[in-house]
């Protein structure tokens, strides 16, 4: 059994667990909503659908739609009032980040490592993200906001399922001044992005949203078509932790590699930083709503 | 200097380059987020279409339902209507929630005036007991059946049977009373009806019985009669008329006869007897059995009005006497305390007889009235007056078979009868007869003299007394005698003596072998044989039957010698009793 095949092997181990652990209910919600953001028919209805099956999920959708970030008006008890109130691409992000937070909510620190501080990560990658498709693409990159969202779901894999091992990396990492991967693939033979890739993948989930998954620390790799993503989400995964936004797995980040992504992306450094900037101001006012706060989202 | 623009220059360049991107990232959001408004409008509607094709279908499905559950609740109501009982829903304060038609109906009064009332609004006086069972049923929750109570309505005291049920939630809370009430009020009136005619039923059969037991006693009171009759006809040949004995004798004669009537009257009442029908005159007839009557009833006055040219009539006189005092008796218990009794006899025709409930055959009739002036009667009564067992006396006094058996007795003569009264205003009898031209025979006929003759007589007959006065006086008359007594002994001396024997008198009821088929064994060997019936009863219609198969002659016990040298010799002589068969 060569390397490749012995990977291959140990990551459908993984995804076996995963499959039988509670990471899995939150596969149809997610697939759902990704779904609505691909399917250029989909109508809100059918979000109100996906949201309103998954009882505690309708509540924590309606209790986010209400919060002050929302500044909406009235009090909104039905999904089909957020749709109008908040609007039908705000719900989705709702309902999708409203989702994977449940995975992310448990609270246990290694280090500078806790599923929050990874959380408010990938709430500002997936955040600038999409900022970046919209501004700079003219785009509504709801796909770059859920890539954002889930493009460390490795990591709580392997903090699930291989805890010590994974204590192990993050000591490693922190010790031998290593990136997460390398560190990752040091003992474990595979990263986080192996990891996410084959999740998503086995989830069904779109073949550039599972490339930009399992390249956003080598969007280099990726051909030409479907490189955006990656390389969007790399860009943004650098920033925020450049900016210090949360849990970082990049302590050594490739500049290079950064400047050619903004290249191939066609954008400019002064206005990236404008992006930045506004992206640094949403996710103060979330913190201000404790949007990254245990207690306030889980109840 | 230069150096100096060309750094400004740079500066304004890179500031513009800032403020373009700026309108680019602002025109783009502004743009998306446009349409994302348009998108979430147009959702929203979407939506709400869905929501008001939803709202449609639900409201369908609803209507569905509730079309459902009014055809359940109609099937209840129908199947509640179409019970006989009443049936009806009570809440905790005993208000009416719910009744169905019968219970409407038997109140006589619509269901929304009985919705929401109380007993003692619907009802006066057993409200009580009423709400003292509904207060049971609802403290203890237990049923109370079968309870008998009386309800005044619009249609008059209804009889009800009322199970009373607690009506229970789901956690077996009493919440009301349902009740079935059956009107019982037609069947307890029929099945009082039906104790009356089993009533009736009974005293019919006691009056067969005590008939039987008449018939009995007067058969066996015949017989020992015929034996004095015999007895005393014998010793009156052997008594010279100025012999001291000889009066007396004639006296017990005359006793004798006394009691054959009274064994007659009884036989009467057994509707049984003789059925002897010849002319009548029916004036005398009237006349005695009035004079018979009057002397027992002075406080009421006859009045006679008799047509002098009155036609006669065929009929057993017997039975015309019973009828004529049955008619009698009816009058005097219309004059408890006297009165008048109008008797008028007359002829007329069928063509006078218009205007009544039947239709008169055609020919002559003759009419006997009877009028009084009692307390009369009313219409309903004169209904049914002449319906077996219709008494105005009260059960158990009158017997109810009065009018009836005289209805019987003018029907068996091929007569009618009506009446006419008012109350108040005494009543009129008509008795119509069919008149005959026939001859009254007289009754001087039966002259004193005794007809004599030489020949021989077999006598049948099973009882001592009977037999050895018979011998007697047979032989006192002149005739050869030949004994049998019992039927087989009859047919067996008959078929060896035969030749001796010139005629036969049979008893009709013996114990071995009846009368009847001890005639037709005879009759079967010699057909021309002559055969004298004789009975002191017979079994009805057995005389007039063993008449009708030819039989010569009938002579009732207890006979005289007179009577019985008189029937010989019509019998040796052929000389066959006029009118010997009933009809």
């Amino acid at each position: 059994m060569n390397l490749k095949e012995e990977k291959i092997e140990k990551l459908r181990k993984i995804i076996e667990l995963v499959d039988q652990s509670e990471i899995s209910s939150i596969q149809s919600v997610v697939s759902g909503v990704i779904d609505v953001i691909n399917d250029p028919r989909s109508s809100a209805k059918d979000l109100k659908d996906i949201i309103e099956i998954d009882p505690p999920l309708t509540a924590k959708v309606l209790k986010v739609a209400n919060s002050a970030y929302y500044y909406s008006p009235n009090r909104i008890s039905e999904i089909q009032h957020a749709v109008i109130w908040i609007g039908f691409d705000v719900l989705k992000e709702i309902a999708l980040s409203q989702k994977v937070w449940e995975v992310f909510d448990k609270e246990e620190c290694i280090h500078d490592y806790s599923r929050s501080s990874l959380w408010k990560h990938s709430v500002a990658v997936a955040l600038l993200g999409k900022m970046i498709y919209r501004r700079e693409f003219g785009e509504r990159g709801e796909n770059a906001y859920a890539a954002g969202l889930l493009h460390d779901i490795g990591i709580i894999v392997e903090h699930q399922f291989l805890a010590n091992e994974f204590k192990g990396i993050l000591t490693k990492a922190r010790e031998e001044k290593k990136n997460l991967p390398r560190a990752e693939y040091e003992v474990l033979g595979y990263t986080h992005t192996d990891v996410g890739e084959t999740l998503a993948e086995h989830w069904s989930f779109p073949e550039e949203f599972v490339l930009a998954v399992g390249y956003h620390h080598k969007p280099d790799v990726v051909e030409q078509e479907h490189s955006r993503l990656a390389s969007t989400l790399y860009v943004a995964d650098y920033l925020c932790q450049e900016k210090g936004i949360g849990y970082a797995d990049m302590p050594v980040r490739d500049k290079e590699l950064f400047q050619k992504c903004l290249k191939k992306l066609n954008i400019e450094a002064y206005a990236l930083d404008l992006i930045v900037k506004d992206m640094e101001a949403e996710i103060a006012r979330m913190e201000d709503q404790g949007f990254f706060e245990h207690e306030k989202l889980q109840r | 200097m230069k150096n100096c623009k060309d750094d400004y220059l740079k500066e304004l360049e890179e500031q513009n380059l800032l403020l373009e991107t700026r309108i680019k990232h602002l025109t783009n959001d502004l743009r998306l987020t446009r349409e994302e408004n348009e998108t979430s409008t147009r959702n929203y509607f979407e939506i709400y279409s869905n929501m008001e094709k939803k709202v449609e279908e639900r409201t369908r499905e609803l209507e569905e339902l509730q079309r459902e559950l009014q055809e359940k609740s109609q099937e209840l109501e129908i199947m509640l209507d179409s019970s006989p009982a009443m049936i009806f829903f009570k809440d905790a304060e005993q208000r009416y929630v719910r009744v169905n038609k019968n219970f409407s109906e038997i109140l006589g009064l619509p269901i929304s005036e009985i919705i929401g009332k109380k007993d003692e609004e619907l009802f006066s006086g057993e409200a009580l007991l009423t709400e003292q069972d509904d207060q049971k049923v609802l403290e203890t929750g237990e049923p109370i059946l079968h309870r008998s109570e009386v309800i005044q309505t619009s249609n008059g005291n209804r009889q009800l049977v009322i199970d009373r049920i607690p009506y229970k939630d789901l956690k077996g809370e009493v919440k009301g009373i349902i009740s079935f009430a059956l009107d019982v009020t037609e069947a307890k009136r029929v099945e009082a009806e039906k104790r009356k005619l089993e009533a009736q039923f009974q005293q019919a059969q006691r009056l067969e019985a005590v008939g039987t037991l008449a018939g009995g006693i007067a058969h066996n009171f015949n017989n020992l009669l015929m034996g004095i009759q015999g007895n005393v006809a014998l010793m009156l040949v052997d008594t010279e008329p100025v012999h001291p004995h000889f009066e007396k004798m004639k006296v017990i004669e005359k006793l004798i006869q006394s009691g054959s009537k009274l064994t007659a009257q009884l036989l009467g009442y057994a509707r049984e007897g003789q059925y002897e029908i010849k002319p009548v005159n029916l004036n005398q007839v009237v006349k005695d059995t009035a004079d018979t009557f009057g002397s027992t009833k002075k406080e009421i006055r006859i009045h006679r009005d008799f047509a002098e040219d009155l036609l006669a009539i065929e009929a057993d006189q017997a039975q015309i006497e019973q009828a004529l005092l049955n008619l009698f008796v009816n009058a005097a218990d219309a004059m408890p305390a006297g009165g008048d009794l109008f008797l008028k006899t007359m002829n007329i025709s069928h063509e006078d007889l218009v205007d009544r409930p039947y239709k008169a055959k055609p020919g002559n009739y003759v009419l006997v009235s009877i009028r009084d002036t009692g307390v009369g009667m009313d219409k309903k009564t004169m209904e049914h007056i002449f319906e077996p067992f219709y008494t105005s006396r009260g059960l158990g006094k009158g017997t109810g078979l009065g009018l009836a058996s005289v209805y019987g007795i003018v029907k068996a003569h091929g007569g009618y009868i009506d009446v006419y009264s008012e109350k108040g205003c005494g009543a009129t009898f008509r008795v119509y007869l069919p008149a005959t031209e026939k001859s009254i025979q007289q009754e001087v006929s039966r002259k004193n003299e005794l007809t004599r003759g030489r020949e021989t007589v077999l006598f049948i007959d099973d009882e001592d007394t009977v037999a050895e006065v018979g011998d007697q006086m047979l032989k006192k008359l002149g005739y050869e005698v030949i004994m049998a007594r019992s039927g087989k002994e009859a047919i067996a001396v008959y078929e060896t003596e035969q030749e001796k024997i010139d005629m036969v008198i049979l008893d009709m009821v013996m114990p071995d072998i009846s009368g009847g088929e001890v005639y037709d064994r005879i009759k079967q060997i010699n057909p021309d044989v002559k055969v004298l019936l004789s009975s002191g009863y017979s079994i009805e219609g057995q005389a007039a039957e063993i008449l009708d198969r030819g039989c010569d002659g009938f002579i009732q016990k207890p006979f005289n010698l007179q009577a019985l040298s008189v029937r010989i010799r019509e019998v040796l002589e052929e000389k066959r009793v006029q009118g010997s068969c009933v009809n």
